[in-house]
């Protein structure tokens, strides 16, 4: 059951395409990532699945009703240019941006104390906005997008500016949201985070989607037949030409075999050859390199 | 509904509760008594300068009394020539000697008195001077031409036009209508323009830092940009009906202390200008009583809705394009001046047409203009006062209404795509652009 549909979505500005005609689909309760490029259309699609602008043609179904001019109340956005009114005390911020999501003032005081205590703002939370550090900010964003319980929570970039004790910390509370039900749409140009936390992705290029799938699938069907081999006692000077060895760091060696060579093969000539084995694995790319790889491509179609 | 007035609401308190605004409110009314008692005070200094003057008059045809009437000045009389009178110039007694003589052609217009000094005279000095001198003269010759002072002051007349309509039953008008209008249509009129430029200032500038700030697109994500635009165009305008408000009734309490504490006609005699004595002259002529009679006269239940819903017509119209202005520049003051500034100028236009009415608020210039939108919110109030033809003032509501609207919908299109377009120099020729989108 997908929570979010886009279906031959296009929005034009002035002469350039900034969304080509991208349908994706998001299933409900995933945490799914939005990758590209500067200026390949991610905001622009956020936006557009917010509410905030509309597509020229194309529709999009949230929950399974179209979005149309009225703005999602069960969406929670965190966009990339983020920022908060500067003489506001966080409070009355966080109060005043939770009644705008529809909650009466009784039930945002209980949601923003539960948040405040869980994202340790205690000491902060009298503080003007102003005086808050970039990451404590952060945060204070991050409690705005979440205090309405949305069910789709859209994240741009959620993690710029942040240190790695807090990083960790929204990372926990998005594992949670998402344990708890919550789809979470997120949005960056940073590889290693989409490894590390998405189940599924799409890549868009220009406007286009041009990647989308589970993110360990899509690692596995862009894999290269590399393999990588740790080794403490002395390497062997060669090994047979079939394996093709790449590269030699220390301790370390790449091997890229013929076709017909599979895993088994290298580990039982090692064994033979009493190589001692610390460490054996197929390398799968990272999404960084798919990315890379995917990007330049469809640059030159 | 329930969005709007949040933001409304926001708006307004964050703005009425800085420290800034409550000090700002108190301070101007406390500034402007601390000006007037600091002006008040230098203008009732005497300005001339201080030296005692000898009149050297041997034939004695200055009158005594006459001249110690007008005490700006310390006069000695003496019939001693000036030869004589020049050691006094020399022990400090008096600064300098005038020599007068009557004259011997009592038809002559032009005299030429000599003054013998040592002292720079000022502009003030000499004019204190020669009116005195002026006075002794023409007194001298009332006197020889035997003439009747009472028969001369008779000739001093004064006119005023009593209008009565002739078919048309309409309201009365005197003398005294029209200062009032004046007064009351200047009143609204300066009103219009001093909040219409202020608040629309403020509006443009806090959607800027809105965009600066980063903050619109989360607020965005709840509400919808015309919401947005609206609650603060309508926060901000309560803020500047609060802080008038505040004004209206410290205004008169600020007179009042001025007044207290310098005595009661400090103006009166100190601006020496011969148009304010006329001024003051004439509104005593018409009396307290008259303009009582002609305000209770005035069609109140009219005026007032009619004023209000100018007003607010008027600061929506502006207001709504100020902050399309302010969405479509972001962070670049110069720039904003630059696109406020076609504004402004609809605005100070409409100011001095507005001023131009209160003196003919009959004629074509004052009728025409308030059938422009722009300029209807400053030049229709201001001739409200004036009684003018109802089919007048309904119709230029009705322009200013319709118009009212069409630049919010237009303000809320470039809003809306404005107020998301980062690092880009927006030309009119893209904002018109913006126009079209969906």
């Amino acid at each position: 059951m997908s929570i979010l549909t886009l279906q031959q979505v296009s929005k034009t500005f002035q002469n350039y395409k900034a969304v080509d005609q991208i349908s994706l689909t998001v299933p409900r309760g995933c945490i799914y990532g939005l990758l590209g490029p500067n200026g390949a259309g991610k905001t622009t699609t956020i936006r557009m699945i917010t509410g905030i602008t509309h597509p020229d043609s194309g529709d999009i179904f949230l929950g399974g009703n179209r979005v149309n001019k009225t703005i999602p109340s069960s969406i929670g956005y965190m966009p990339e240019e983020r920022g908060l009114y500067k003489k506001m005390s966080v409070w009355d911020h966080l109060l005043y941006l939770a009644r705008l999501k529809g909650l009466s003032v009784q039930k945002a005081k209980e949601e923003l104390k539960f948040w405040i205590e869980r994202l340790d703002m205690k000491s902060w939370y009298t503080k003007k906005v102003e005086e808050l550090s970039k990451g404590m900010s952060q945060k204070a964003q991050f409690i705005a997008s979440v205090i309405h319980k949305p069910d789709l929570l859209i994240l741009d970039e959620p993690f710029s500016g942040l240190d790695p004790i807090n990083t960790n910390l929204i990372k926990d509370e998005i594992s949670r949201l998402r344990d708890m039900g919550t789809t979470i749409l997120f949005s960056t140009h940073r590889m290693e985070q989409v490894e590390e936390i998405c189940e599924r992705m799409v890549l868009i290029n220009k406007g286009k989607n041009v990647l989308e799938g589970d993110v360990e699938e899509i690692r596995k069907s862009h894999r290269q037949h590399l393999f990588e081999l740790v080794s403490e006692n002395d390497l062997p000077g060669r090994f047979p030409d079939e394996f093709h060895e790449i590269q030699r760091l220390g301790k370390k060696v790449r091997f890229n075999p013929e076709p017909h060579i599979q895993s088994a093969d290298l580990l039982r000539y090692f064994l033979n050859e009493g190589i001692e084995v610390n460490a054996f694995r197929e390398q799968f790319p990272s999404i960084n390199d798919i990315f890379i790889e995917t990007v330049e491509k469809s640059n030159q179609a | 509904m329930n969005k709007l007035w949040l933001i409304i609401k926001r708006e307004y308190t964050t703005r009425v509760f800085k420290k800034s605004f409550i000090l700002l409110t108190l301070l101007v009314p406390l500034g402007i008594i601390a000006f007037s008692v600091i002006i008040g005070f230098i203008m009732s200094r005497n300005t001339v300068q201080n030296i005692r003057v000898a009149i050297s008059d041997p034939q004695q045809m200055v009158n005594d009394s006459l001249i110690r009437k007008n005490s700006e000045i310390q006069y000695i009389i003496s019939d001693q020539p000036f030869e004589s009178l020049k050691s006094g110039i020399q022990s400090g007694q008096y600064q300098a000697v005038l020599e007068v003589m009557p004259p011997e052609d009592l038809k002559q217009k032009d005299f030429k008195i000599r003054i013998n000094t040592d002292e720079r005279l000022d502009i003030n000095t000499t004019e204190s001077i020669r009116n005195t001198l002026a006075r002794q003269y023409r007194n001298y010759k009332i006197k020889n031409l035997q003439l009747n002072m009472d028969e001369i002051n008779t000739l001093d007349v004064d006119i005023s036009l009593d209008r009565h309509a002739v078919f048309n039953q309409d309201k009365k008008q005197s003398n005294v209508s029209n200062v009032v209008g004046a007064i009351l249509g200047g009143i609204m009129g300066i009103l219009m323009y001093i909040f219409v430029l202020g608040q629309g200032m403020m509006v443009m500038r806090s959607v800027m830092e809105e965009k600066m700030t980063r903050i619109v697109e989360v607020i965005l994500s709840s509400v919808k940009p015309i919401e947005l635009m609206m609650g603060k165009i309508i926060g901000v305008g309560a803020v500047g009906l609060t802080q008038l408000l505040i004004w209206i009734i410290f205004m008169p309490l600020a007179g009042i202390i001025t007044t207290l504490m310098l005595g009661k006609n400090v103006f009166k005699p100190s601006m020496s200008g011969v148009n304010v004595d006329q001024a003051i002259q004439q509104a005593d002529s018409l009396g307290l009583e008259n303009i009582m009679m002609e305000l209770g006269q005035m069609n109140w239940w009219f005026i007032i809705p009619v004023f209000l819903l100018f007003f607010v017509f008027g600061y929506f119209l502006f207001a709504s394009l100020c902050a399309a202005i302010g969405s479509a520049v972001g962070d670049d003051q110069s720039e904003a001046q630059q696109l406020l500034l076609p504004i402004t100028l609809l605005i100070v236009m409409g100011l001095y047409i507005a001023m131009a009415a209160i003196r003919a608020p009959y004629s074509n210039l004052a009728v025409i203009s308030s059938f422009i939108p722009f300029f209807a919110p400053m030049v229709m109030p201001t001739r409200l006062a004036f009684d003018p033809p109802v089919w007048q003032t309904l119709l230029s509501l009705a322009i200013l209404a319709i118009s009212c609207y069409f630049f919010a919908l237009l303000a809320a299109k470039i809003y809306r795509t404005g107020i998301l377009m980062y690092g880009k120099k927006a030309s009119f020729k893209e904002i018109g652009k913006w126009l079209f989108y969906k």
